[in-house]
């Protein structure tokens, strides 16, 4: 193998499942599928050399490459250090409140709540919006905003 | 504070033009309008916060509160989509790796929604200048773009 050798290592315990990596990489080797109520991501077992836009943009740091280059030594063991097969993380989606639509994994809406409180005073019924999808947040707004004029407009 | 594009809900019509003029301006619109139970149309678009949970939880900082309110810089974007999961509004979208919010069609002086609202529902104000009736924050907003020009005087002296 002349080619690369260097190994992509995500790491199942950081990685949230975000998809950042699958949208920046030029070669489009990060994919992930999404079925039922799990997101998977396929990671390659190894890929060019002289990129590092997913580690770059991993908002968890859970990428990091290994470079076996002392080949001629680790090609003995190569098969215990190296997974052959591409690795895939799945992540289970949390479903929306409201609609019951999956629209995140449940791991980055923790962290998303994690920093919300820790940055940003909450109201009294805490980050209840992290619970609902994008569409029923919207209409979550929209219903409270036209409650004055519904009421207006039924007299 | 910020500017942000408000709506005088008894004025919308729910015609939807606003979101074409959006979809005209910036590709994909950033504005959405429905009716709640029939009796009120609502247009739902960025609030512009003063304190931006999007940009709070942005790890690369392409969200950021500026000097102009909020600002979003492509270039750091990485795609995660938490400004999307932040948003308590819903009204932050991540289309083809780039997030789409309303930004007041920056560059602009005044957004095309605004332009456009054939019912005059939307503006773009502060939040201290809401209140009132849409005529008097007309009447405030000429006020303050005439400046310090004396006011035509009526009466018959100055026939």
């Amino acid at each position: 193998m002349k080619e690369s050798t260097r190994m992509l290592v995500p790491d199942a315990e950081k990685c949230i499942g975000c998809r950042a990596c699958t949208t920046v990489c030029p070669e489009k080797l990060i994919s992930f599928s999404e079925e039922n109520n799990t997101r998977s991501i396929s990671f390659p077992a190894n890929c060019s050399k002289d990129c590092e836009l997913c580690a770059l943009a991993c908002p968890e740091k859970a990428i990091s490459f290994i470079f076996p280059d002392g080949a001629e030594k680790s090609r003995t063991n190569q098969k215990s250090q190296v997974p052959p097969e591409s690795l895939t993380l799945d992540f289970e989606l949390a479903p929306c409140q409201n609609c019951g639509t999956p629209f995140a994994t449940i791991k980055e809406l923790e962290k998303v709540k994690e920093i919300i409180s820790e940055k940003v005073p909450l109201p009294p019924s805490g980050s209840f919006w992290t619970g609902l999808c994008p569409g029923c947040r919207q209409a979550v707004f929209r219903e409270k905003q036209a409650e004055t004029l519904i009421q207006a407009r039924k007299f | 504070m910020p500017e942000a594009v408000y709506a005088d809900l008894s004025r919308c019509i729910a015609c939807h033009a606003c979101e074409l003029a959006c979809e005209r301006e910036n590709k994909s619109s950033r504005i959405s309008v429905q009716v709640v139970r029939g009796l009120a149309a609502v247009p739902v678009s960025c609030r512009q916060c003063e304190t931006p949970l999007c940009a709070a939880v942005c790890p690369g900082e392409a969200l950021s509160y500026g000097e102009n309110g909020l600002e979003y810089d492509a270039e750091k974007c990485i795609g995660c989509r938490l400004c999307v999961l932040a948003c308590p509004f819903g009204t932050a979208e991540l289309r083809a790796g780039v997030v789409e919010r309303c930004d007041l069609c920056q560059g602009k002086e005044i957004p095309a929604c605004v332009a456009t609202c054939p019912a005059g529902a939307l503006f773009r104000a502060e939040v201290e200048s809401l209140g009132g009736n849409t005529r008097t924050r007309r009447a405030e907003r000429i006020k303050k773009a005439l400046g310090n020009l004396p006011l035509p005087a009526c009466g018959r002296e100055n026939r």
